[in-house]
């Protein structure tokens, strides 16, 4: 089980989706997004460890702004999964 | 003591606004400034009186339900936004200095519409009349004075089809009769969150239908590199730390009245009215302003004879009646009313209110002024 971080543009668009996702069952929490990642500085994202693809496709659908997608490596690095899914 | 000024701020208030508070005060530091527990508390709080918000004032996404101080400064970010010193507003007769004087501060030309008290008729003609010429609209759904409600669906529906950005303040109305921010297609609705919401001082809300120009520049918790405020809500608007305590009120208070609904409260508060107008009705000394309540919402003001408002006022509060006495910080509807430069004496309920209170009230009132 890896950590999959789904970067959002706000924590209030973080809170709409770990709401959004708990009510399809998906367990996420609102974690500050590391500072590498966000490149503006602050910001906000849902951290998961199962059902990914099933949350990334729920987001997709809802309207919320949430931006790029990550996996924690075995390296302790951040890759990006290779799609663009910005809003 | 009777307390019946709930038109500037609303007492006594739901038990569940105190206990809500006082948790708040115990439990929940600073939302977006961590996601530690105490904060994260703050945030689930600060999100749950947004949806609450959206769904009584029917705002189609959280993000557009704006905190504020209160209605002056939600007020303010709104003309700010929409308003330089070559618009053309057209306000009615019935606006509260929160609406004036920032217009006035811009400098922008300003224009009345309607100024007959409890005439909706003349009201909307007035602004069909001057709609064309105006490039922004700003009004109040309820004159704090004398408790008029303005016909707001149609000068919606006139500023829609004549492209006119449209503000609307309601502070008189928030909590009390129905509002739909989607529908009617206003710019900005703008309110307190102590007043007919029932929340604590210090809390206010902005509806946003688009962004808006930050009135205030600082940290939001997001985007901190960047040295310009965020482009999305409702970061944009909200710099600083936010009273997390009063907006835990004030979600107390918006569940309450959305359990007992606006419509609920509305007919409480014009059963009083009702009542209060019938109890004075033929009292020689008094000058009631009052269409029956045909387009009045729990707001009554009268004056006095023999006595001029703010002595009035001063001697029910020796009494233990609290009101409000004079320009209730609106000369705009006093001149429309003809009741400058000495004012009114204004009564104003509440949920709470009670029909004893009010009868009391009466009854100290007669004593006064037939002394």
């Amino acid at each position: 089980m890896s950590q999959h971080l789904i970067l959002c543009r706000s924590l209030t668009t973080a809170q709409r989706a770990q709401r959004l996702l708990e009510r399809s069952g998906i367990v996420s929490s609102v974690v500050k997004a590391p500072q590498e990642l966000t490149g503006a500085g602050c910001g906000y994202s849902l951290s998961l460890y199962r059902h990914f693809d099933e949350a990334d496709a729920i987001l997709q659908r809802s309207n919320l702004a949430t931006g790029k997608r990550f996996v924690l490596t075995e390296d302790g690095r951040y890759r990006e999964l290779n799609r663009d899914l910005s809003r | 003591m009777i307390y019946l000024d709930n038109a500037a701020t609303t007492l006594p208030k739901f038990l569940s606004v105190t206990a809500a508070v006082s948790r708040a005060m115990m439990s929940m530091t600073s939302p977006g400034r961590g996601v530690y527990a105490p904060a994260m508390r703050a945030s689930d709080v600060l999100l749950d009186c947004r949806i609450a918000a959206a769904e009584l004032f029917h705002v189609p996404e959280s993000e557009q339900v704006v905190f504020t101080f209160n209605a002056t400064h939600a007020l303010n970010i709104a003309i700010r936004s929409l308003a330089d010193k070559n618009s053309r507003v057209l306000i009615s007769g019935f606006e509260h200095n929160a609406v004036t004087r920032p217009l006035h501060a811009i400098g922008c030309e300003v224009r009345f519409a309607g100024r007959r008290l409890f005439d909706a008729a003349d009201t909307l003609s007035q602004f069909r009349e001057q709609i064309g010429w105006a490039t922004l609209v700003v009004c109040t759904q309820v004159s704090n004075v004398f408790g008029y409600i303005l016909p707001i669906k149609e000068i919606a529906e006139l500023c829609r089809d004549n492209r006119v950005p449209l503000i609307l303040d309601c502070s008189q109305s928030a909590g009390v009769l129905e509002l739909d921010f989607a529908a009617l297609g206003a710019a900005f609705a703008a309110m307190p969150g102590h007043k007919g919401l029932i929340g604590p001082q210090g809390t206010g809300l902005l509806l946003c239908k688009d962004s808006a120009i930050p009135l205030l520049y600082g940290g939001t918790g997001s985007d901190s590199l960047v040295q310009g405020m965020p482009a999305y809500l409702p970061d944009r608007l909200e710099a600083g730390t936010h009273n997390v305590p009063g907006i835990a009120g004030l979600l107390a208070g918006i569940r309450e009245i959305r359990e007992r609904g606006t419509e609920s409260v509305f007919q409480h508060e014009r059963q009083l009215l009702s009542f209060m107008l019938d109890r004075l009705n033929g009292e020689p000394r008094l000058e009631l302003f009052s269409d029956g309540g045909r387009s009045q919402s729990g707001v009554l003001s009268l004056r006095c004879r023999n006595l001029d408002s703010e002595t009035l006022a001063a001697r029910l509060g020796e009494q233990g009646v609290c009101v409000r006495g004079g320009l209730h910080c609106a000369p705009c509807a006093h001149e429309s009313a003809g009741t400058l430069p000495d004012g009114t004496v204004r009564f104003s309920f509440s949920p709470l209110t009670t029909e004893e209170q009010v009868d009391s009230a009466c009854e100290t009132l007669i004593q006064i002024v037939n002394y």
